[in-house]
């Protein structure tokens, strides 16, 4: 599921601790998590905030920290995981302890996410974006800071992956 | 040097900001005490079925302690400190620095109790000076917590 992306630092998330990304998608002028949002607000309200919480203290306090992530049930690729509240589902990409790349979900009532229109679409998407990434992590087009709490290099995703 | 920029909106703004203190503060403590428990079985070198043995449970029941979304039952921590030796509560601590009197200012003295997440050394002599260069520290780091239970 090709798409043009930018990845963008969600300032508001992110701490000393790690540091939390998202796919800016030009073409539709929004990122992968306010499409989550907007989906979520106002019908999973509580769990959202469980979710927001969490995002904090891993940012400020205890960092990305696996055990906290749930591998989602169905063949998703080797880092791609889901922050959890019930069945709301918020799938990321985790780098490491530092890093993760927040991408869309929604809530889970089938046993796998192929088994869900949307939230097939949601995962299909974050692993594009995902193999994006480690191709140029791979291709040291992209590094990481001194303290692996930042990308640095050419996070545009736009025009090279057009066809 | 190219970073990513820093995105922001209204919307992420919402979703970081409308938070319930209470639930929150219930949340950071599940967590916390889940990292305590993953780095001293680090240190330990404990696996999760080797913990979940060591207390007859089932290893997927630490999968979840170490989720950072378990409600800890005294209980559950009392065994789980025996066994990772890790100091839970108060009580267990030793050279009498529990409860601590902190002074503010011209209000009364404060009754607090110190909830040490992380295994560390209480060294003999100034309990005052100990807390203030070390204590604090942790406290700010997020190590510890501080917790006021009384005046």
């Amino acid at each position: 599921m090709k798409c043009n992306f930018e990845l963008v630092k969600i300032e508001a998330l992110s701490g000393r601790r790690a540091t939390f990304y998202t796919a800016f998608l030009p073409d539709e002028n929004t990122t992968l998590f306010e499409q989550f949002l907007l989906e979520n607000k106002g019908v999973h309200n509580a769990e959202l905030n469980r979710i927001s919480s969490e995002i904090q203290l891993m940012a400020h306090r205890t960092g990305a920290r696996i055990d906290f992530f749930q591998k989602p049930e169905g063949k998703a690729g080797e880092s791609i995981f889901a922050l959890y509240s019930k069945n709301l589902r918020l799938y990321c990409f985790r780098i490491d302890n530092c890093i993760v790349i927040l991408g869309g979900g929604g809530w889970k009532t089938v046993r796998t996410w192929q088994e869900d229109p949307l939230l097939n679409q949601a995962m299909q998407r974050l692993r594009w974006i995902a193999h994006q990434i480690d191709e140029r992590l791979r291709n040291k087009e992209i590094r990481r800071s001194h303290n692996d709490l930042e990308f640095i290099g050419d996070l545009n995703f736009c025009d090279e992956e057009e066809d | 040097m190219k970073v990513a920029r820093n995105y922001s909106s209204a919307l992420i703004q919402d979703f970081v900001t409308q938070q319930d203190p209470v639930q929150a503060s219930r949340i950071a403590n599940q967590m916390l005490l889940a990292a305590a428990i993953a780095d001293a079985m680090k240190l330990k070198k404990m696996s999760k079925k080797s913990l979940a043995a060591a207390l007859d449970q089932h290893p997927s029941r630490v999968t979840k302690w170490l989720s950072g979304k378990h409600n800890f039952t005294t209980d559950t921590l009392s065994d789980i400190g025996r066994v990772l030796e890790l100091k839970f509560f108060a009580h267990e601590l030793e050279n009498g620095a529990m409860p601590v009197l902190e002074n503010k200012g011209n209000q009364s003295p404060i009754l607090l109790t110190i909830n040490i997440l992380h295994p560390i050394q209480v060294p003999n002599g100034d309990i005052g000076m100990f807390l203030h260069n070390t204590i604090l520290p942790m406290v700010n780091a997020g190590l510890i917590q501080v917790q006021q239970v009384g005046s």
